[in-house]
């Protein structure tokens, strides 16, 4: 085990790019999803405190905002 | 164009992304956990030894920097031709994931060049066309983030990718075209041994997933983000 992360002795060459890239990997993944939470949080706030944007939600029209830059809308 | 037409109601997206997601996910973590294994207990490279052990991040994230900015490409003619909603968030999305695998492909790079190359840095043409290539993420990033109106930086960010993918092929045939230290790419050519090949595609499929998580979950978090300031706009105005 010791001679395999010696790697004939370019472990600090070997290791740390498998540290940086999963790292990067990982940091990412974490990042983007807690973020994701987060902004979902906040949108479902927004959303409740708009009662007629609820009301047109129970109506059975999901996202009912259209995105701001594009030329479509969900409604 | 009908079925890009048909994926451009974003509702409609997120549905379907958030079905596939979790597959998605699992097939990422499988084929990078078996990737990562394969790889690092197959046997050392003939000729270079242990810091051969490398190439299995170094050629998949070298490899995804390059497709992740061609894909970027591709949305970003299809959002300035045809105003596809999605597209100029699915380039907005990649941004940061190809940065990050440009980033790891240089400093992977560095640390196999100099015990094989005996330098960590040439300014030879291979390295350098991938360091222009970071760079031209790190504009493009900055655009998105010095605009605050989306449509203004979704065009100027759209226009600086098309002309930075003229980058593309030139990383790609510098190692034909000028005398540099990188060796030619190898491994499509059956010149690599299958107890290394194995591993290194399955990575590259690990990662070429993994990138597709990563685009899904933005582009979803892009998408949310786009309404809260809708939201907050409407608001301030009432």
């Amino acid at each position: 085990m010791a001679e395999f992360f010696a790697m004939d002795g370019y472990a600090w060459f070997v290791w740390p790019t498998y540290v940086a890239t999963l790292g990067f990997m990982a940091w990412l993944a974490i990042s983007t999803w807690r973020g994701l939470k987060a902004d979902r949080k906040v949108l479902a706030e927004l959303e409740k405190d708009a009662p007629h944007r609820a009301r047109r939600r129970e109506s059975g029209a999901t996202d009912s905002t259209p995105l701001s830059g594009t030329q479509t809308s969900d409604a | 164009m009908a079925n890009l037409h048909w994926l451009a109601n974003p509702g409609r997206f997120l549905r379907i992304a958030n079905a596939v997601l979790p597959y998605l996910g699992a097939l990422t973590a499988a084929l990078l956990a078996w990737g990562f294994f394969a790889g690092l207990s197959a046997p050392h490279d003939a000729t270079q030894g242990a810091p051969a052990k490398i190439m299995y991040v170094h050629v998949p994230s070298a490899i995804m920097s390059m497709a992740i900015f061609g894909a970027m490409a591709v949305a970003s003619a299809v959002a300035l031709i045809w105003k596809h909603p999605l597209a100029d968030i699915a380039a907005k999305a990649s941004a940061v994931i190809g940065a990050g695998f440009t980033a790891t492909t240089l400093l992977s790079g560095s640390l196999w060049g100099r015990p094989t190359w005996g330098t960590f840095w040439v300014w030879d043409a291979r390295l350098t066309s991938e360091l222009i290539l970071f760079f031209i993420y790190l504009g493009y990033i900055a655009i998105w983030q010095a605009i605050e109106d989306p449509n203004r930086a979704a065009r100027a960010a759209a226009i600086l990718c098309l002309a930075g993918s003229v980058n593309l092929p030139i990383i790609h045939y510098s190692v034909e075209w000028w005398n540099t230290l990188h060796q030619p790419a190898g491994l499509l050519q059956g010149r690599t041994d299958s107890s290394m090949a194995v591993p290194l595609l399955t990575l590259l499929a690990g990662f070429f997933s993994f990138y597709v998580t990563m685009l899904l979950w933005r582009m979803e978090r892009e998408v949310v983000g786009r309404k809260i300031r809708q939201l907050r706009l409407l608001r301030a105005q009432a």
